[in-house]
């Protein structure tokens, strides 16, 4: 029988390895269990059949709430749904944006919050992903801060260009409220990150630097922190990628790649694209756009696989580079 | 222009403990390149690797001057590029492959094990900078995945082996950075191998205490950072081991009561600490 002191800490980034019989690994410690049962952990202990203490089928990479005021553990996670069938580990991707807020005792949290975290983390099946996403949100923030940033500077220089008694009528442009929804922001920059994996991109921006664009002639990637309706958002996004379309390359290097892809409508349809033998190193890309989006992902071969494709989405690590190999 | 490497290495300035780590990381560089001989996906991935600034900045520095036999044959910093085949495509290089033998590598090699991380995290900007793809590292999570699964298996097959993976994913966990951030993915896995390594039947052997108390010292302080509530629990389990733990040896004894103190002093080494430890016993 297993300390239930133990519980908790098994619970958290538990293997897959956890079989039905709830067997916890070091459960089979002499030493002192005695020590938990009055220690600091014995207080948060709700005394609940093991079944339901133990039984967190979790996926490896450890997604389990880990703060210190975690909602009871006993009510979330459970192996089994009401009607007794073991629960798939894996959600569907499509899930993977959809934070459903905790409380439901049999549905499990697509996605945890932890306090020491950066933000929510989706339930993902393993690290590769798990990682990958945590990049994604990571270069948002990153952005989004940037971004402020600039509007500060802008509203600085504003204020101070206006005239000395005159500074209340700028105040309502002033105050914009910024998208801060990491679950949009982060759909948003998936869908901009399709527009610029593609060779029209790349050749737009090789031939229009950035301070030569003309507004309303050029093409300007909308920017995914200013609040839009979904509608609006995502017609922006079409015309963009419609506008894109004027620099594709000449046919015999392969339009394919060229086709309108479907909007993405946050549907998370995954695309397959031809892929191009041709990996220049560019991170020339100056393309600092107000939307601050990071380095352009050059990905080169798409898997369609049966899921949504989050490696279609990655974000460069780096910073903005010139590499010359 | 390999300058521009420089500003992603800033952080890694080349102070003497900067130095004292490379000089680490070139006995794994060494092993790699040594594997890298008979391999075809490896040897390719070190071209692309090593062509990348970044690797050949960090290289280049002066503390790692003597080259190996085998980095040099197979076009280390030293030689001009006369030993450096044509690059390699990357999307071409198996990188999954190549991650799967990195991992048999440092499951079978403590040294390697210690250092491996840095080459992996080499070998992902590389393929991020030129490709801008993150097949490598991919590949090396869900493998390392899939060994922290059968953990306690691989545990009851081979000790050693068992040690290597711990040394390996903490490793890992310390060099791979994801924005500057350490890989919240790993954070429960790593204190999952750690509080297996502060079970009793673990304590009982001096190179599982060996190893727990190497991994606290390198990556405790972040450890700590990413979810303090686990730190306690393990520390608590530590401490338990120390005082009621039976068939400790009397260094395992001894390693426990250091790390103990190195925690409760913030993670750092005190100078009584030093003396205690670390100090030539006259008697």
């Amino acid at each position: 029988m297993e300390s239930p002191a133990q519980a908790p800490l098994r619970e958290a980034g538990r293997a897959a390895s956890v079989s039905a019989g709830g067997r916890c690994e070091g459960a089979e410690r002499e030493g002192a269990p005695h020590l938990y049962r009055t220690g600091p952990l014995a207080a948060r202990l709700s005394p609940q059949p093991p079944r339901a203490m133990s039984f967190r089928q979790r996926s490896p990479h450890g997604s389990a709430t880990s703060s210190p005021q975690p909602p009871p553990r006993w009510s979330q996670g459970r192996k089994r749904g009401a009607d007794g069938k073991r629960r798939k580990q894996h959600e569907p991707e499509s899930a993977v944006f959809e934070e459903r807020k905790c409380g439901g005792s049999d549905s499990r949290l697509d996605s945890f919050t932890t306090p020491e975290g950066p933000g929510p983390l989706s339930r993902c099946s393993d690290w590769g992903t798990a990682v990958e996403e945590d990049e994604m949100r990571t270069s948002v923030n990153k952005e989004i801060a940037r971004y402020r940033r600039k509007l500060l500077i802008n509203e600085f220089a504003r204020e101070r260009k206006s005239s000395s008694g005159s500074s209340d009528s700028k105040e309502s442009t002033v105050t914009v409220e910024l998208e801060t929804d990491e679950v949009v922001l982060m759909r948003r920059q998936k869908q901009i990150n399709y527009g610029k994996n593609t060779i029209a991109y790349d050749r737009y921006i090789k031939e229009v630097p950035r301070c030569h664009r003309i507004p309303g002639v050029h093409p300007r990637t909308p920017n995914k922190f200013k609040k839009y309706s979904r509608r609006s958002w995502d017609q922006q996004i079409k015309l963009w990628k419609v506008a894109l379309h004027s620099w594709d390359p000449p046919t015999e290097e392969g339009c394919d790649l060229q086709d309108i892809r479907p909007v993405d409508l946050g549907e998370m349809e995954t695309e397959s694209v031809g892929s191009n033998s041709e990996s220049q190193t560019s991170c020339q890309d100056n393309d600092d756009t107000c939307s601050g989006t990071p380095t352009k992902v050059r990905h080169v071969d798409y898997q369609a696989e049966g899921e949504f494709d989050l490696e279609v989405c990655l974000s460069e690590p780096l910073k903005d580079f010139d590499t010359v190999s | 222009m390999g300058e521009t490497g420089k500003e992603e290495y800033k952080i890694q300035s080349f102070d003497a403990e900067t130095q004292k780590l490379l000089k680490t990381a070139l006995k794994a560089l060494q092993e790699f390149a040594h594997l890298a001989l008979t391999n075809p996906a490896l040897k390719q991935c070190w071209d692309f690797t090593f062509r990348s600034t970044c690797f050949q900045y960090y290289l280049r520095s002066p503390s790692l001057s003597h080259c190996d036999g085998c980095v040099s044959s197979l076009g280390g910093p030293c030689t001009t590029g006369a030993g450096v085949s044509k690059a390699a495509d990357p999307s071409n290089v198996d990188l999954e492959k190549v991650a799967n033998i990195i991992v048999d590598q440092s499951l079978k090699d403590r040294v390697f094990s210690k250092e491996a991380g840095r080459i992996c995290y080499t070998i992902i900007q590389a393929e991020s900078k030129q490709v801008g793809q993150s097949i490598f590292r991919r590949s090396l999570l869900n493998r390392l995945q899939q060994e922290y699964k059968d953990r306690e298996e691989l545990r009851t097959r081979s000790l050693q082996a068992w040690i290597c993976y711990v040394t390996f994913i903490c490793n890992i966990f310390d060099y791979l950075r994801v924005n500057n951030m350490p890989m919240m993915a790993l954070v429960n896995p790593v204190y999952d191998c750690l509080f297996r390594l502060a079970q009793p039947d673990s304590l009982r052997k001096e190179e599982e205490v060996d190893c727990l108390v190497l991994q606290l010292h390198r990556i405790g302080e972040q450890l700590e950072k990413m979810n303090s509530q686990r730190m306690d629990e393990l520390f608590s389990l530590l401490r338990d081991g120390f005082l009621l733990q039976e068939g400790l040896s009397s260094l395992s004894q001894l390693l426990l009561l250091e790390i103990i103190e190195f925690r409760a002093a913030d993670w750092k080494m005190t100078d009584a600490a030093q003396k205690y430890y670390y100090s030539e016993v006259t008697d």
